[in-house]
């Protein structure tokens, strides 16, 4: 244990000289902070990637600052609606990229997105079809983007392959002197370009605490298309529950849509994963609306997080022998109770003013066999 | 001696009536009628004479009741039940605890095949199996895909892992890892 904490302390030394990294993720959201010690570039990133109900909503945004260069900067944001027919997942909705290179001027995209997935034993497969418009400076094309993927889960191996196809019909204003020259008729007034691009990537990855490691490369082609191969190695040493040293390096590919460089990095930092009150569920719809909480010997403390305007809120479960126990109301909008803290698999369920029997917010749920659902609740 | 029998059969019938009384749980015969709780009482006790734990089967009586369940979906309910720890013995073994039983037949009642069970004891040896059963009824509760839970579960065990470390499992463990989308 000695051997470790002064590892961790020299490779915690060595990392804050080598380049500040500073990045705090919670169960839905992501923030990073990156400064080279030479200043040569200073990033800021955030990202946040949550449930809400059957929506799906990413959104993620980095800004470059590229001392006595200029600055570059990019956005992300999806929002789908998602269905789980069976053993299928489903997707769609609209899906919205911004960026700006340095010396360029800002280009967008915006297409609507539907993908498909399902789990086949230890087997990942899936498609989706994107297609929208990108605007970028005085150039507009219009985009489809097919794509399929498939992942295979053994054990602490996963092994990922996708291949997608961007096909894109640029139209490019033409030239002043065409229109001086009399050329106005509207269908004169664009150079248009197809442009047919293949990609292909393989992705690895192993984990087993304290250590998790991956690869990847990926490659690019096809007509009007300059070949570009990309690639990826890394790895997190968790040094402790909620610091873990981090390495990556590889070729970061270029964004074809929006007309980003690509480039070389490499990255040493530290990441600082905010702890779990035990065992808060890391769900992101979840996270916040139940706590269980170990704070008094022999018991276990309950508190949830119920709508606004409960006036009364009861508990009953296996913990209770199925006999309802007031919840005590907080000043927080939470609800708590004490029970006696015994490991197991406990069922239990909560009534507020009379309503019916619900599972417990935030806590995990199945069918019980009276035709309602019953909250579980993990002791150990 | 007519009266002397009588006497002797009234003083039996007495001293039997208690010792029968105690084979019913009190939290049964409290909450139902005679005839449900006898019902009741009368499965509670099969599986109890084939060494299988009670509480559970009283627990999911009494969620019934707590629920306005009707008697016929109670005593199906409770059958049910019976029907998984008997399989959760099977499989797990005669030197299972009654612990162990109640989360195995819960893994059963959501879909888990019985093989898995006797290969997660086969794996896990003399540890316990409460942890990794704990672990797989949490994660597929929370949706993730009870395959996938299977293989992390069971890859775990292969590996010999403490209990610590299935408690520390979450649905982004099983279902892609994290460490991926770094930096």
């Amino acid at each position: 244990m000695k051997v470790r904490l002064l590892t961790a302390a020299a490779l915690i030394a060595i990392a804050t000289v080598m380049h500040a990294q500073v990045r705090l993720e919670t169960g839905g959201g992501e923030a990073h902070f990156d400064r080279l010690p030479s200043s040569a570039l200073t990033s800021l990133s955030g990202m946040l990637d949550t449930r809400l109900g059957l929506a799906h909503l990413e959104l993620s945004g980095i800004e470059q600052d590229h001392l006595a260069i200029g600055n570059a900067g990019a956005f992300h944001a999806a929002l789908h609606a998602t269905a789980a027919p069976g053993a299928w997942r489903i997707e769609a909705g609209p899906v919205i990229d911004g960026g700006r290179d340095i010396g360029s001027r800002f280009a967008s995209t915006y297409a609507g997105d539907v993908g498909i997935e399902r789990d086949i034993g230890p087997v990942t497969v899936g498609s989706n079809l994107r297609a929208g418009v990108a605007q970028i400076g005085a150039q507009h094309s219009a985009w489809q983007q097919p794509a399929l993927h498939a992942g295979w889960q053994v054990g602490p191996f996963r092994l990922d392959a996708a291949w997608n196809a961007i096909v894109l019909r640029d139209s490019t204003l033409k030239a002043n002197d065409v229109l001086i020259a009399g050329e106005t008729r509207p269908d004169t007034l664009y150079n248009h370009d197809v442009r047919n691009i293949q990609e292909m990537s393989i992705r690895g990855s192993w984990g087993w605490r304290p250590l998790a490691l991956n690869a990847a490369v990926g490659h690019r082609y096809g007509l009007r298309a300059i070949p570009e191969t990309w690639w990826s190695a890394g790895g997190a040493l968790h040094l402790t529950p909620m610091i873990s040293l981090v390495a990556q390096t590889g070729r970061q590919e270029s964004n074809v849509l929006l007309d980003l460089r690509g480039g070389v990095y490499t990255t040493l930092g530290l990441r600082l994963e905010m702890p779990h009150a035990h065992p808060v569920h890391d769900d992101a719809d979840n996270g916040q609306r139940a706590l269980i909480l170990h704070d008094a010997p022999g018991l276990v403390r309950l508190s949830f997080l119920l709508p606004v305007g409960v006036q009364r809120a009861v508990l009953a479960g296996d913990l209770t022998n199925w006999e309802p126990i007031a919840l005590e109301p907080g000043t927080d909008g939470r609800w708590s109770i004490h029970l006696a803290d015994r490991p197991g698999t406990w069922r239990l369920n909560i009534r507020t003013d009379g309503a019916d029997w619900q599972p417990p917010p935030g806590l995990p749920s199945r069918a019980d066999e009276f035709g309602r659902r019953v909250g579980l609740l993990v002791l150990e | 001696m007519n009266t002397r029998r009588l006497v002797a059969l009234s003083i039996m019938a007495l001293a039997a009536a208690p010792l029968a009384l105690c084979g019913q749980d009190a939290r049964i015969t409290a909450r139902f009628t005679p005839v449900v709780a006898a019902h009741l009482n009368a499965t509670i006790d099969s599986a109890s004479s084939e060494g299988l734990p009670a509480e559970p089967l009283v627990l999911r009586a009494l969620e019934g009741q707590a629920k306005g369940a009707t008697a016929d979906q109670i005593v199906a309910a409770l059958s049910r039940l019976r029907d998984a720890l008997r399989t959760a013995r099977v499989a797990l073994g005669s030197t299972a605890t009654p612990t162990d039983l109640m989360t195995a037949a819960a893994a059963l009642q959501l879909g888990m095949p019985p093989s898995r069970l006797t290969e997660l004891r086969q794996l896990r040896g003399d540890r316990g199996i409460g942890a990794p059963l704990t672990a797989y009824l949490d994660l597929t509760a929370r949706g993730v895909s009870a395959d996938r839970t299977w293989d992390r579960i069971s890859d775990l065990a292969r590996r010999r892992a403490s209990d610590a470390d299935f408690g520390r499992l979450t649905p982004r463990d099983v279902d892609h890892q994290r460490d991926e989308d770094w930096p």
